[in-house]
Order: C-alpha cells, then structure tokens, then sequence
C-alpha cells in the first residue's frame, strides 16, 4: 500500500497541519471529520486512501498523522476546531513548557524529556502500516521546538528506520523578517541534521510565499494563506503516490531523481496557478500558462540566487485536465530555457496525475535541486558569523549543553555544504 | 537576598526582576544610591535580567504625557502596571492569531549576552488613562511613540545609543496587523542597531486588549544607554560615598569599605560593558560572505586570531 506518516513538529509545523488536512480531506472526499461525504464513495474507490488514511471500523479515515509541539496554542486551536473528531487522540503530543526559540533546549532539555513517547507513538502509527515508504516531517528551523525537537526526531527517525525514506518540508528564516534574534544559529544546527538524517528537503522561505502570496492574491497576505501555499505543494508532491497516474509512484523515485551527489537533497518548489482560496477555478488558465508560471522564478518558495547558479535536476508534475502530448510539447520548450549543469543531459521528469487539487481545473508542480541554493545557506551562515564572533548569545546554548565547538562544527558542516553546492556548478 | 535564594532553589528558571531606580523628584530618602549600587551587584548576577523602571522618567512622563502637576507614587505606579500588563500578555493569553511567547523566549530574544541583561521599556500610547475612551492614536502614531526618546521609562535617549535587541508586544484589535508589520519593518530601520546581532526584532501580537486601551504596545529594548541611567546613580553615590556620608549606616551593620568599593566596581563594570557593546556595536559592517565563507569560523580558538577585534578583546582592553 506505501503508507506515508507525516510528523508535524512545533508551532509552524502544527500550522501547516491544518492547512495541509483540510487540503487532503477535501481532495479525497472526506468531511474535517474524517467520514466519506455523501456520493464521494465513486472517487473514494479511485484512490490510494491508504497512503494518507487508516480505515477505523466505523469507516472513519484516520490520517496517519503525529502532532508534536512544546507550546499548546496551535495543537490545542486544532483540537478545538472543526478538524476536533479528525485525529488519533493518542497521536498528538504537546508538552509545555516551549523551547523558547532556542534549539538547545528543543534538543536537550525539553527534547530527552519527550522524545521517548515520540518514538512510542510514531512507532504505533508505524505499526498500522503494511509497506511503509517514508515520513514527511513539517516545521520551521528558526524557531525552537520545530528546529531542536525536529532534529532530535530526524535523528532517531534515522536510527529506527534506517530503509524508509525521509522528507522534510522546512520552513527557513527569511531575508528580511526574521522572527528572533537566534535564527541563525537554530537554523544552521537544524541544516546540519537534515543533511545527515533527511533523504530530501524542501526548503520554504516565509519571505518568498508572502512575496507570492502578495502578487497573486492581490490583498496583504496573512500566515494562513502562506501555508495554504505549503499545503498545496505538499499535497502535489504527494498527488502521483495517492491519485492514478505516471511517473513517481513512490517517494524513492523523487530522491533518485533529483538528488545527483549524496547530501545536495536540498530543493525548492513552485506551485502555479496561484490563486486566492475560493477563485481557483473562476478563470480558466490555458496549459501553456500555467507551465510558464509553474517554471517562473518568482514563483518558488526559496530564495535562490538564480544567476549564479544551475538546475541539477528537476521533476515537474502536472495534475488535472491536461494532455499528455501537450505537457511534453510544452516542456521541451521549457526546459531549453532552464540552465541545466552541463554534466546533466536528461531533461525534466514529468509526471501526469489525473486528480487536481479542489478548486482547480489543472494545475503545475516544480520541484528542483539547483545550486544557487547556496545563497540561503550563505546568507545564514553570514548572520551566524557575525553573532558567534562576537559571542551574542551563545550563552543560551551553552547553558543548555550545545557547545561552542558543536555550533562551529555545524556551522562548518553548512559552509561545506553551500561550496559544493557552489562547486556544482 | 530573595533574589538570589529564588535562584538558588529554582536555579533552571528565569527570573525578570523589575527595578525601580529611584530619583530625587520622587523620593526623599538620602541613602537610596548606596542601597540602588548594591542591589545592583545582586541584579547582575543572579537575575537572568532586569527591567529597569526609572522614577526619573516616569515621573517626567506622567508630568508631561498625563499633564499631572506633582505626580504621586500612585500615577507612576500606573505606568509601570501599563507596562507589566502589556509584556506579560503574550504569556497569559493565547487566541487564533496570538503569538504565544514564554519569559524564557522573550529572554532568548533580548539577553544576547548574560552580562548584557539590563532592558528598559516603552508604552504607547501615553494618553491619560481618563481620556484613553476618547482619544485613539494610530498604529503607526504609537510605533513613533514608543520610539520616541521623550517616552522610554529610562531617563536616557535609546535613539542615540545602540539597540542591541528589540522586542516588541502589540494587543488589541488585529484588522491594522499588516499596517502595523510594515510600520515596524520600516522603523527597524531607522534604529541605531548593533552589526553583530543583524536579527533581534522580536514582535509579539495578542488579540486581548488591555483594560485601558483598545490597542497598545509595549516595547522592551536592551539599549546601550541604559549605561548613562546607572552612571546617573553612580554619581550620586559617589558625591555621598567621598564624604562617607551617611556611610556609619552601612559600616556599622557589618559592611566594610572594602565591600562598599567592590560593589561599587561591580557597577562600573556593568556600565562599561555596555559601553564597550556600544563602541563594537559602530564597526562598519564589513561583511564579504560568499568570499569568505569557508574560512572556517571554526573552533573557539581559530576564531580570536582573526583580524578585527572582537568584542571580548574590546573588554580586555578597556580593563587593562
């Protein structure tokens, strides 16, 4: 069945849950309390519900899902809303107090104290699975409990399914807004356990979506909308492992497409059409758009340093009502306008599913490995110097048993990272 | 000495002590910048930080913001509560779009090193409490304010120090929120910031209003001129410490001098760590990353024998 377990970590993570179920329940006809919707039973039968779902006696679907943050404002905001009936009570963990935007103690303190009971529940939603495949794993690594539990979960996700494959969708620290004064350093100690533990991550930059959200939507974008973006993608991603189609029938196939030298998994997505929720499908966007758009560079979610840099790899996924002879036509066009490393002769994976996302009449996925994602790895890496140098607070971590050796190492492991990236070229 | 049983029993949490320092438009006890010095010492070791309220400008600010002719104790009490009210709101409520934000998390923001833990603050808006019903100031009104050097609860002018971090608290109605973020964006701006800390702007925002105000904001800063309030004090201990003035209190409940001069130290230690903060805090911003990237910042060693003097040799120097 290749049943997918998604771990959403910390505020941001548990944000993005909302929005990214609420998709999902809608796309495979089920109601925000996990029961077929009258008549869906048809569209029910065409799809792998197992992926995402668990079938309960009462024919509820469970989505196999755990809820993990130290800090209970949004876990308890999804309890208490329409989504109430939809969880495995015993899936969700919150524990206070926070991290308090301090990875060390999401790793440390707060982390040893839970992670046991983290391990306990994963490995029961485990258990319901007959052919796991993988994780997707949710949460931002400038906060504190998303980037220091998030990575001690990485890390003995890693050590207890050494087979099963890992993708993180992380939110990073933006240009300009920056959420605390310790971004930096939770960041880059976050980058350094995704590259050990995760096989692929998608890196979300709050700065990019709110400059998406902003030109599509044509209003002041809120939280809300940007991780409906994140949500979208997501759901895309997925859509080829849940939804008849071809290509990228599991999440195997993505890593070994798009991941051309072990430890450069780092990619960046794009969604198009972007539309405000409830406008999707007023007006009908010929394919040709929508592929240009797909591929437009202000329209993915990291801020990449496209000039200085080279795609290593691409997959593109079309859902909907589009035509497979149309997509190919179109994409050959395409990708002779994309920058391709010289060392990379194949093309643009494609793939074609069947089911758009609600709302939509067609719609376009990109999901990239290009190098001048080294930027967003510089720029942190420049703000965690001028810090570290002066000794800014490092004291928080060193408090809370996060050397200043082990923040050097991860630094250093980072800038490594950013110059083969840089070397790909 | 409660301050530091507290800590000794509950060494794993935060403390936030409020100080009020004292000023002489205020109060008239004479002995107050002995007890003020030695507090102090107190402060800067055992509280994670301290949030100084400066009777000096409270009392200004209630004279001239609340037009009270000779503010009480009372009026600028009020203020203080104002303040406590609105930084402890995003610990005490929590809604859709509230962010929740601990003690510990604000001091993660705003203690960049523990030396360095000494914050001030602002509240806006400062219209007296019996017109706030009538009487609304605009978000981007209150962001000036609170900025205002006339406003901060420190008799000191944070604009023309250095910001060394900034948080800050905003409750009330949400339909301005946008405006609000990009009325701070542009603010953040405008502040004398510190190079080596690029990202301490804490924002916090809860739904719950205040009793007083439909809106308000709160602004906590660890500003480098909070340096020139305690030299203030220090002045004045020093006027009466030269004569020995009323000093017999002291010696003859079983301080000796020699305690009294290190004490005394002690806060001179404080300000002139802030003022070191200040001067490192003017480097130009000589950043040259995508070059310099993998020179390895690398252990704690490597990284004091590259050029350019960090902060800690600043330190050293000004002792030595």
């Amino acid at each position: 069945m290749r049943e997918i377990l998604s771990i959403h970590v910390g505020q941001c993570g548990n944000q993005i849950a909302d929005r990214f179920w609420r998709l999902i329940l809608r796309e495979h006809g089920l109601t925000e309390s996990g029961t077929l919707k009258d008549g869906s039973t048809a569209a029910a039968a065409n799809t792998n519900m197992e992926v995402f779902f668990h079938k309960v006696r009462d024919g509820k679907y469970v989505p196999r899902a755990v809820l993990v943050d130290l800090e209970p404002g949004v876990i308890a905001r999804i309890e208490e809303g329409d989504m109430a009936q939809l969880f495995d009570e015993s899936s969700i963990i919150r524990k206070i107090p926070g991290a308090a935007n301090n990875w060390a103690r999401g790793y440390n303190v707060e982390g040893e104290r839970i992670i046991d009971q983290i391990m306990n529940v994963i490995d029961a939603a485990v258990e319901k699975t007959k052919s796991l495949q993988g994780f997707l794993l949710t949460h931002s690594i400038g906060g504190g409990s998303g980037s220091g539990l998030g990575s001690l979960i990485l890390e003995r996700l890693r050590q207890a399914y050494p087979k099963k494959r890992i993708f993180t969708f992380s939110v990073v620290p933006s240009p300009v807004i920056s959420d605390s004064a310790v971004e930096p350093y939770n960041a880059v100690l976050t980058l350094q356990r995704i590259l050990d533990n995760a096989d692929a991550a998608v890196l979300l930059d709050n700065e990019a979506l709110f400059r998406i959200a902003k030109s599509k939507l044509h209003r002041s974008p809120n939280y809300m909308d940007l991780n409906h973006i994140i949500a979208l993608i997501m759901s895309s991603v997925t859509a080829s492992l849940r939804f008849p189609g071809k290509l990228n029938t599991d999440l195997s196939e993505y890593v070994t497409n798009l991941v051309p030298f072990p430890g450069n998994h780092f990619l960046t997505a794009s969604f198009a059409p972007m539309r405000a929720p409830g406008q999707e499908g007023q007006v009908r966007i010929n394919f040709p758009d929508v592929a240009r758009e797909t591929f437009s560079q202000d329209n993915f979610t990291a801020a990449i340093d496209w000039t200085n840099g080279v795609y290593l790899s691409a997959c593109a996924l079309f859902r909907g009502d589009v035509k497979a002879k149309e997509v190919e036509e179109n994409m050959a066009s395409i990708r002779k306008s994309l920058n391709f490393a010289s060392y990379v002769p194949t093309g643009v994976k494609l793939g074609v599913a069947d089911t758009a996302p609600e709302g939509f009449a067609s719609s376009g996925l990109a999901l990239v490995n290009h190098t001048g994602i080294a930027a967003v790895f510089e720029r942190l890496i420049s703000n965690f110097d001028i810090m570290f140098d002066n000794h800014a607070y490092t004291h928080w971590y060193e408090n809370n048993g996060v050397t200043r050796d082990m923040m050097a190492h991860a630094r250093n492991t980072i800038a490594n990272l950013a110059q083969s990236y840089r070397d790909a070229n | 000495m409660l301050i530091e049983s507290i800590k000794e029993k509950y060494p794993e949490f935060p403390i936030l002590s409020c100080a009020v320092l004292p000023s002489p438009q205020v109060s008239s006890v004479v002995t107050e910048p002995y007890n003020t010095i030695f507090t102090l010492n107190t402060l800067r070791r055992s509280a994670d930080a301290c949030l100084i309220f400066d009777n000096e400008a409270l009392f200004e600010l209630a004279h001239r913001k609340w037009n009270i002719e000779s503010p009480t104790v009372d009026d600028l009490n009020l203020l203080i509560t104002e303040a406590l009210a609105g930084l402890t709101a995003s610990m005490r409520f929590s809604g859709f779009l509230t962010v929740e934000i601990s003690l510990r998390e604000l001091l993660t923001n705003l203690v960049p090193q523990p030396s360095l833990h000494f914050l001030m603050c602002a509240f806006a808006p400062l219209t007296p409490p019996d017109r706030s019903k009538f009487e609304e100031m605009g978000v981007e009104d209150m962001i000036r304010s609170l900025f205002d050097n006339g406003s901060v609860f420190a008799a000191c002018s944070p604009m023309e120090g250095r910001f060394l971090s900034t948080a800050v608290l905003y409750r009330g109605i949400m339909d301005d929120k946008p405006l609000a973020d990009a009325a701070l964006a542009a603010m953040r701006e405008q502040l004398p910031l510190t190079y080596w800390i690029p990202t301490a702007f804490k924002i916090g925002y809860v739904e719950q209003p205040g009793v007083s105000h439909r809106k308000s904001m709160v602004l906590l800063a660890n500003n480098t001129e909070i340096a020139r309030v305690l030299d203030r004090i220090c002045h004045n201990f020093d006027k009466l410490w030269q004569r020995k003035a009323f000093a017999n209190w002291y010696l003859n409940e079983g301080m000796s001098e020699e305690q009294i001069n290190a004490l005394r130290a002690s806060a001179q230690e404080l300000i002139q760590s802030y003022q070191v903060a200040e001067e490192s805090g003017a480097k130009a911003k000589v950043q040259d990353s995508s070059a310099d990237i993998l020179r390895g910042s690398g252990s704690a060693s490597a990284e004091d024998s590259r050029s350019g003097m960090s902060l800690r040799d600043l330190v050293d120097r000004r002792r030595a």
